[in-house]
């Protein structure tokens, strides 16, 4: 019989040889080959050695939070389902049956007592184990000889932090906590804000596709550098509407001089494992307590304690290695479909505990920047489209990557910290990715 | 012995019982009007046709009350002022070059909102700005339904042979246009639009682009 958990599954077209000379790194030298944002061979590569390999955010504990419960997502290229069994543990399965192939879940949530293969029939458990081969014994069915497959293969791997389900296809990777590492502090600060330091979804998720590479968004969550330019539209809009349209998130800052002078405060981190962040420092914490929500940062404090309230209220925005980041009131996650093709998914969440008008205020200002039709993600994303189509131009071989490189701290256990517009946390990504790509 | 329950022969929102008081003709009328300023870049004449309390919503998750999750376009007086100063206004990656849209309207289709009625209450019960939640007794039961089905066909012009332009894109919808009378008097030129719900087709997919107005 053959072990529900299966090997390290691998892409056969993929190049075998290291492709580390695609990160071109040296004292004041940062560089990163065109090709590896255009170049098929590398993207399968990347499915391989990045994908297969690491640990991936799938979703929240929350979004399956009865037994039966499941949802579909994506690991790279191949679909997988995380369920809830009835012992409360959760699962990730790849969303193949295991007999000719068919994806089993169609629905991106639902709730099941057990997964029925609409090809042949074949019946599984919310674990993944099979439990039915359809019509057996009918003649021309299976013999004793039959090596039956145990089941899904469910991956080898499942662990959260703080309701966030990471899995990875690979039963050697460190455990989450660790090698989540300093990447902890984004979503601790980030669920901190809620007095029961809990997270809801309630709003359906933005989708967005975009014609480019998935480094893209990875790079650009944290980059304080495009801002001026990319969003300076919105700035203009942000100094002429900003109080009055009541963007209280993290684009609060008044005026377009108030708004780079907050944009060059704080740090960025390069974090050991491909994570990134841009931290802020807190907002004036009495002015906060003076004003609307002053009751909601009293709680907070008192719970906190107020030295620790100051790092949860400053703004942060963080990547967790390779497909998963967090900023403003969101959860943020991309998958790869195609070197040049990339979903997004945006799920704006609400604090629990916190005053309505609170999260309220947070979902208004993501449909006024993040949504489809707002005034800021549309704009990095038509970038994006950009960057593939001026990759085009390969007779430049390198993008350069090397801003702030200069003043970086890197410390000895290989966590870095820059400057507030450093590329620090543009570089993080490509440090692991450089790592897991040496390997075939 | 309980009274018979009447024979429902009228289906809420598509049929109501209350004659309109605008005419399939003139609601054309007003949609073509309306269509054509967006689509030759009148903004500022398009949100004149709304009222003083007017929103222009395309939500995410219709089953969900206004503004407890999060929508597309969520556009109150000020929301539209915005948003139409920043694609006149302001220069921004996603509308340069710009779109171009055309409409395309039919299916049209009139009830009255009274108080009864269904349609009005799924939508009005949760917007806390329609004739029931001001509880103005002579505007009560007056608000217009318009149904209509719309495809706006969307292109950015530019160098149509770079990524992302030169693609006509076809958005398909629902929209529900509420309609107010601003002064007595019949005609097309007195309707004010206190809600325009624009239910995509494809709302809970993918989206592109959708930085110009519908």
């Amino acid at each position: 019989m053959t072990s529900i958990a299966g090997t390290i599954p691998i892409v056969r077209s993929a190049p075998q040889e290291s492709l580390e000379h695609l990160v071109d790194q040296g004292p004041n030298r940062f560089r990163v080959h065109t090709r590896a944002y255009t170049d098929r061979a590398i993207f399968d590569a990347e499915m391989d050695r990045i994908f297969n390999r690491t640990w991936v955010f799938v979703g929240l504990e929350s979004e399956v939070a009865s037994p039966g419960d499941y949802k579909t997502t994506f690991i790279g290229l191949q679909p997988v389902i995380m369920t809830r069994t009835d012992d409360g543990r959760i699962h990730v399965l790849v969303n193949r049956c295991v007999h000719r192939g068919s994806v089993l879940a169609r629905e991106a949530r639902g709730n099941a007592c057990e997964l029925q293969c609409p090809y042949h029939g074949w019946l599984y458990g919310m674990d993944g184990t099979l439990t039915a081969v359809s019509e057996r014994r009918d003649p021309g069915g299976y013999s004793d000889a039959f090596d039956a497959p145990a089941g899904l293969f469910r991956l080898p791997r499942v662990e959260s932090y703080r309701g966030f389900v990471f899995a990875s296809f690979n039963a050697g990777v460190a455990p989450i906590s660790e090698a989540l590492g300093r990447a902890r502090v984004l979503i601790d600060r980030r669920l901190d804000m809620s007095p029961t330091g809990h997270i809801v979804l309630r709003s359906k998720p933005y989708i967005a596709r975009y014609q480019g590479n998935w480094k893209f968004i990875l790079e650009n969550i944290n980059d304080a550098y495009h801002f001026m330019h990319t969003h300076k539209g919105f700035v203009a809009l942000q100094a002429r509407y900003g109080d009055s349209t009541g963007d209280f998130g993290l684009h609060k800052g008044g005026s377009g001089t108030a708004m780079r002078a907050q944009r060059f405060r704080g740090n960025t981190w390069d974090i050991p494992g491909g994570h990134a962040q841009l931290e802020r420092p807190a907002l004036d914490l009495a002015q906060e307590l003076a004003g609307p929500f002053g009751d909601y940062y009293r709680q907070l404090i008192a719970l906190r304690g107020e030295e620790a309230m100051l790092d949860t209220a400053g703004k942060i925005s963080g990547t967790i290695f390779p497909n998963m980041g967090m900023i403003h009131q969101q959860i943020r996650v991309w998958r790869p479909i195609a070197p040049d093709l990339t979903e997004v998914e945006i799920y704006p969440y609400e604090l629990e505990g916190a005053p309505e008008a609170f999260n309220a205020g947070m979902l208004r200002s993501q449909e006024r920047f993040y949504g489809p039709s707002g005034y800021g993600m549309s704009d990095d994303i038509d970038i994006f489209a950009r960057n593939q189509q001026g990759l085009a131009g390969s007779a430049v071989e390198w993008l350069i990557l090397e801003r702030g490189i200069d003043s970086d701290e890197m410390g000895p256990d290989g966590l870095c910290r820059g400057l507030p517009s450093s590329e620090a946390p543009q570089r993080a990504p490509w440090r692991e990715w450089q790592k897991l790509m040496s390997r075939a | 012995m309980d009274k018979p329950t009447p024979v429902q022969t009228a289906q809420p929102g598509i049929f109501a019982a209350e004659a309109p008081t605008l005419s399939r003709q003139a609601a054309e009328d007003f949609l073509i009007h309306e269509a054509r300023l967006l689509d030759d870049w009148q903004l500022e004449a398009w949100n004149q046709l709304f009222t003083d309390d007017g929103i222009y919503w395309i939500p995410l998750d219709e089953t969900r009350p206004i503004g407890t999750s999060v929508s597309i376009v969520h556009d109150t007086a000020l929301g539209r002022e915005e948003r139409i100063f920043h694609l006149t206004r302001n220069s921004f990656p996603a509308q340069s070059p710009r779109s171009r849209t055309l409409h395309f309207i039919s299916n049209v289709s009139v009830t009255m909102a009274s108080a009864s009625s269904e349609a009005l209450k799924a939508t009005w019960g949760v917007l806390e700005c329609g004739t029931q939640a001001t509880g103005n007794p002579e505007a009560q039961g007056a608000d217009i339904i318009v149904r209509s089905n719309q495809i706006v066909h969307e292109m950015r012009a530019g160098d149509v042979r770079q990524r992302g332009l030169g693609e006509v894109r076809s958005i398909v919808m629902t929209v529900e246009h509420v309609l107010r009378r601003a002064a007595p008097g019949d005609g097309v030129e007195t309707l004010r639009i206190a809600l325009k719900k624009v239910l995509l087709i494809n709302r809970d997919s993918w989206l592109g682009n959708m930085t110009f107005l519908i």
